[in-house]
């Protein structure tokens, strides 16, 4: 433990290094440079900021914390739910697949309006942007796990005459669980980003604003500050999602990774 | 008990139904089939013994029972107790092997076939496994129809060897094998043995040609 620990210090301090430079280099060129308060504020000028809105900004991580997870959740169940169709149905497959391709090829600040202008600005609105931004990693990654089981496995389960109910749900789900968390792990950052870009264009609602909402409004208004502590909270936010996930599927794994990390111990 | 059974020399050539075979008391029905693969083909997420339980629970049966029949399995093929509960990376190829055993005898079949099932393990270990493939026979009494291309295990364990010629298989020669089981380990070093394993390798030189 405590070797582990060490460990994890002594690769942390290169990236403190790296980061006390890095703000050195922003308070640096900010001061020589001569850029404006309300384009580039220093950086404990941010931290300060943040500590006195902390209130509205807490309201409004949770706005988007909610939406982003909302939209996460529905892309994975209903990615999850596509793939498993099309890994039994191969026309199905092959006359949706480039369609999924397509939908992650559109760029979604293009489509984000349009979802706004027919939906109207809202929760709901946001969160769709959020899904539809994260579905294409779910069904692409558990697509590909459910159909690549290995030959003896699935000749296993025929000479044992298993049903096709049983095969999907005792070979090719358990083998492609690994696959869905991967996919689940991309997907988590993109439902923030999804989430946030949604709120610039459907953020404002009677329900309060989101991180989204929030930058570009205190820019308007002159407030950078503001927007880099919004902006900081979006990152932090997307972290946090990308760890969670992260440690879910490591619990989640454990059948799967756990022989490996004991005979390596070993 | 008759024996004529015959197999095409793989089960790709579609003996998936066991509806050709013919067993002592005329044709059976459905006489319960086992296989043993070259590879393991274990399940990487389940524990040893719930890879044993795995062709039970396939056929609707996952009680306590199953559970108890997989244990006795895992016993019957030489793994211990404390095996039951590793995952199958964390066991050497031999180990894996015999829990590919003990998953095809856990279902008590009538016929067991085994496709090169020790073709890829060190010859040692091989000769071992084919003492225990014996003891399993005796313990169980079911008709084994065994693929190799080791001639002196396919004398080892059978009472028949059948030579196949390659592609189209048919039948080149049919060996009866006189030794009396048990058969033990000290069997293959004997003049007798020796005899019959020259007498299938010339045969199987000449189809060659």
């Amino acid at each position: 433990m405590t070797k582990r620990l060490a460990l994890a210090t002594s690769n942390l301090w290169p990236m403190l290094v790296a980061l006390f430079v890095l703000l050195a280099a922003w308070s640096a060129a900010k001061y020589f440079g001569g850029i404006r308060d309300y384009f580039v504020p220093y950086p404990w000028k941010v931290i300060e900021t943040a500590i006195r809105i902390r209130g509205e900004l807490a309201e409004a991580t949770w706005l988007t914390a909610r939406a982003a997870v909302c939209g996460f959740a529905m892309s994975t169940v209903i990615g999850a739910v596509i793939a498993i169709l099309f890994s039994q149905f191969r026309l199905l497959r092959l006359g949706c697949f480039p369609y999924a391709v397509i939908l992650q090829t559109v760029p979604i600040v293009a489509i984000a309006p349009l979802i706004t202008y027919t939906r109207g600005p809202g929760f709901g609105s946001v969160v769709l942007i959020a899904f539809i931004v994260s579905l294409f990693p779910i069904i692409a990654n558990f697509t590909a796990g459910l159909s690549r089981v290995p030959a003896g496995l699935l000749e296993l389960f025929q000479l044992n005459n298993a049903s096709r109910w049983q095969t999907i749900c005792k070979l090719q789900i358990p083998h492609a669980i690994p696959d869905l968390v991967t996919g689940m792990r991309t997907s988590a950052g993109l439902a923030v980003i999804g989430a946030i870009v949604g709120e610039f264009f459907a953020g404002n609602s009677s329900q309060g604003h989101g991180l989204g909402f929030m930058v570009p409004q205190r820019m308007d208004r002159l407030r950078a500050d503001e927007a880099f502590a919004a902006v900081g909270m979006a990152t932090l936010l997307g972290i946090a999602m990308f760890m969670s996930v992260s440690w879910m599927g490591g619990t989640l794994l454990s059948r799967w990774t756990q022989a490996d990390r004991r005979s390596g111990g070993i | 008990m008759r024996k004529d059974v015959l197999l095409a020399n793989d089960r790709r050539l579609g003996i998936t139904d066991a509806r050709q075979l013919r067993l002592s008391d005329g044709p059976m029905d459905r006489p319960k089939i086992a296989y043993v693969f070259q590879d393991s083909t274990l399940l990487p997420w389940r524990t040893v013994v719930e890879n044993i339980v795995l062709p039970l629970e396939l056929a609707g049966k996952s009680g306590r029972q199953s559970y108890q029949a997989a244990e006795e399995a895992l016993r019957l093929v030489g793994l211990r107790d404390d095996d039951a509960a590793k995952f199958p990376r964390m066991l050497s190829g031999g180990m894996r092997m015999r829990v590919s055993l003990a998953r095809a005898v856990v279902t008590h079949p009538q016929v067991m076939l085994f496709d090169e099932p020790f073709a890829a393990l060190d010859d040692l270990l091989r000769s071992r496994l084919n003492e225990e493939i014996l003891r399993l026979w005796k313990d169980q009494q079911w008709t084994g129809v065994f693929v190799t291309h080791h001639v002196s295990e396919a004398i080892f364990l059978s009472k028949r060897v059948i030579v196949l010629t390659d592609r189209p298989a048919r039948i080149a020669e049919v060996f009866d094998i006189p030794f009396e089981y048990p058969r033990s380990a000290s069997l293959r070093t004997t003049p007798a043995f020796n005899q019959i394993v020259e007498k299938i390798v010339a045969q199987l030189r000449g189809g060659e040609r």
